[in-house]
C-alpha cells in the first residue's frame, strides 16, 4: 500500500472513531428583564475569541428575571452522558475572563441534569429569580461531557448588571 | 483558536465545575435508598428530595405520587420570617428500571395558598414568588437538580412544590412542602 493511501486511511479511521462531544450541541441562552432581553449562544471553549465580550443584561434589584435555555444535538447525532449545568453567580466586573468559583454566598441559582442526547430531543429550561444585591453576575450554561481527559465543553454566557 | 495555556487553565476550572455540578447532583443517589423505601405498591419512576433550609430550620419532603393531587403523605412545613433569605433545592432521580422516559416536563413553583395543608394544589400564578420548568430525557439514573436563594416578602402560607408532568405514566411524581412566613 502506499504510504499517502495508508495515510488517508489512518485519517479517515480516526474521523470515524472520533468520539461525539459535548461540542457537538448547540446551546442557547435568553436572559429577559422587565425591559431588557440579550441572548447568547454557543461558543466551543477551543474556538472561544481572546477577547470576546459577553452582552449585558441591565436590572434593578429584586427586577423579576427570567433564564431560558436550550441544548439539543443540532444534526441529531447520539451525545451520550452529557451534563448540562447552568448558574448565575456574582463576579467581580463586567465581562470577567476567570469563572468564579460558585460559592453558596455567590449563587443566586444553579441547576444541572444529566442526558443522552440523540434525535434531536432537547433539554430546555425556564427559569425565574430575582438578584436582592447590587453587583455584576455572570449567567452561564455549559455542556460537558464526561471525559475528564478531553476538553469537551462547550458553553454559553450573559453578564447581569444589576443596580 | 484561544492559546494553548488557556485552554489548560480554563480546563482545570471547568473540571472543577463538573466536579461542584456532581456534587450538586450527588445527594441525590445518597437519598435514593431512603425514597425507595418509603414508595408504596405503585411502580416509582423518580426519585426526589426537596430541602428548604433558612435561619435556623430546615425541612426536607421525599417524592409522592398524583392524583390524588396532594399525595398520599402530609406535607412537612417549614417556619421562617418575611424577609428571610432562604435557600431551596431539589434533586430528582430516575429510578425507572426499565425505560428512558422521554421529554419529561418537571416543572416547580412556589404561590400562596389558604391554609397549611390544603388538599387543593393552586395552579402556579404569574405572580409566583418562583417558579420554572425543565424538559428532558431520563435515562436510567438520569438526574436533574436546582439550588436557589430566595426571599419572600409577604407573611402567609405557602406551597413549594416540584413535579413531573407528561411522564407517560398512569401517575405523576412530586414533592412538597409548606411554608409558614410570618
Amino acid at each position: 500500500m502506499k504510504p499517502s493511501v495508508a495515510l488517508c486511511v489512518v485519517l479517515a479511521l480516526l474521523a470515524f472513531a472520533r468520539p461525539l462531544r459535548a461540542d457537538s450541541l448547540r446551546t442557547t441562552l435568553r436572559l429577559e428583564g422587565a425591559t431588557e432581553k440579550q441572548d447568547a449562544e454557543t461558543v466551543p471553549v477551543r474556538q472561544q475569541p481572546r477577547d470576546s465580550r459577553r452582552a449585558v443584561l441591565h436590572a434593578r434589584v429584586n427586577e423579576p428575571l427570567t433564564v431560558r435555555w436550550t441544548c439539543v444535538s443540532p444534526d441529531g447525532k447520539a451525545v451520550p452522558d452529557v451534563l448540562v449545568h447552568f448558574f448565575v453567580v456574582r463576579e467581580d466586573r463586567l465581562n470577567q475572563a476567570q469563572v468564579p468559583d460558585l460559592k453558596l454566598d455567590r449563587v443566586v441559582v444553579e441547576s444541572a441534569l444529566t442526558m443522552d442526547f440523540k434525535d434531536r430531543d432537547p433539554a430546555k429550561a425556564n427559569l425565574s429569580f430575582k438578584v436582592d444585591q447590587p453587583g455584576t453576575y455572570l449567567v452561564r450554561i455549559e455542556a460537558q461531557t464526561p471525559d475528564a481527559t478531553q476538553l469537551t465543553e462547550n458553553f454559553a454566557a450573559l453578564d447581569l448588571e444589576v443596580k | 483558536m484561544a492559546p494553548r495555556k488557556n485552554i489548560f487553565r480554563g480546563r482545570a476550572s471547568q473540571l472543577a465545575r463538573r466536579a461542584a455540578a456532581k456534587r450538586v447532583l450527588h445527594p441525590a443517589l445518597v437519598l435514593l435508598s431512603f425514597c425507595l423505601a418509603t414508595t408504596g405498591v405503585r411502580a416509582e419512576h423518580f426519585a426526589i428530595t426537596l430541602t428548604v433550609d433558612g435561619l435556623g430550620e430546615k425541612q426536607e419532603a421525599y417524592a409522592d405520587d398524583a392524583p390524588p393531587p396532594e399525595g398520599l403523605h402530609p406535607r412537612p412545613v417549614f417556619h421562617a420570617r418575611a424577609g428571610d433569605p432562604l435557600t431551596w433545592q431539589f434533586f430528582m432521580t430516575n429510578v425507572n428500571p426499565h425505560d428512558e422516559l422521554k421529554q419529561v416536563t418537571v416543572r416547580y413553583f412556589l404561590v400562596a395558598e389558604e391554609r397549611v395543608g390544603q388538599k387543593e394544589v393552586p395552579a402556579p400564578a404569574k405572580d409566583a414568588v418562583l417558579q420554572g420548568d425543565f424538559l428532558l430525557n431520563f435515562k436510567l439514573k438520569g438526574r436533574v437538580g436546582l439550588k436557589q436563594r430566595f426571599h419572600i416578602d409577604r407573611p402567609g402560607v405557602y406551597l413549594l412544590r416540584v413535579e413531573t408532568l407528561n411522564s407517560r405514566s398512569d401517575h405523576e411524581h412530586f414533592s412538597a412542602v409548606d411554608l409558614e412566613i410570618r
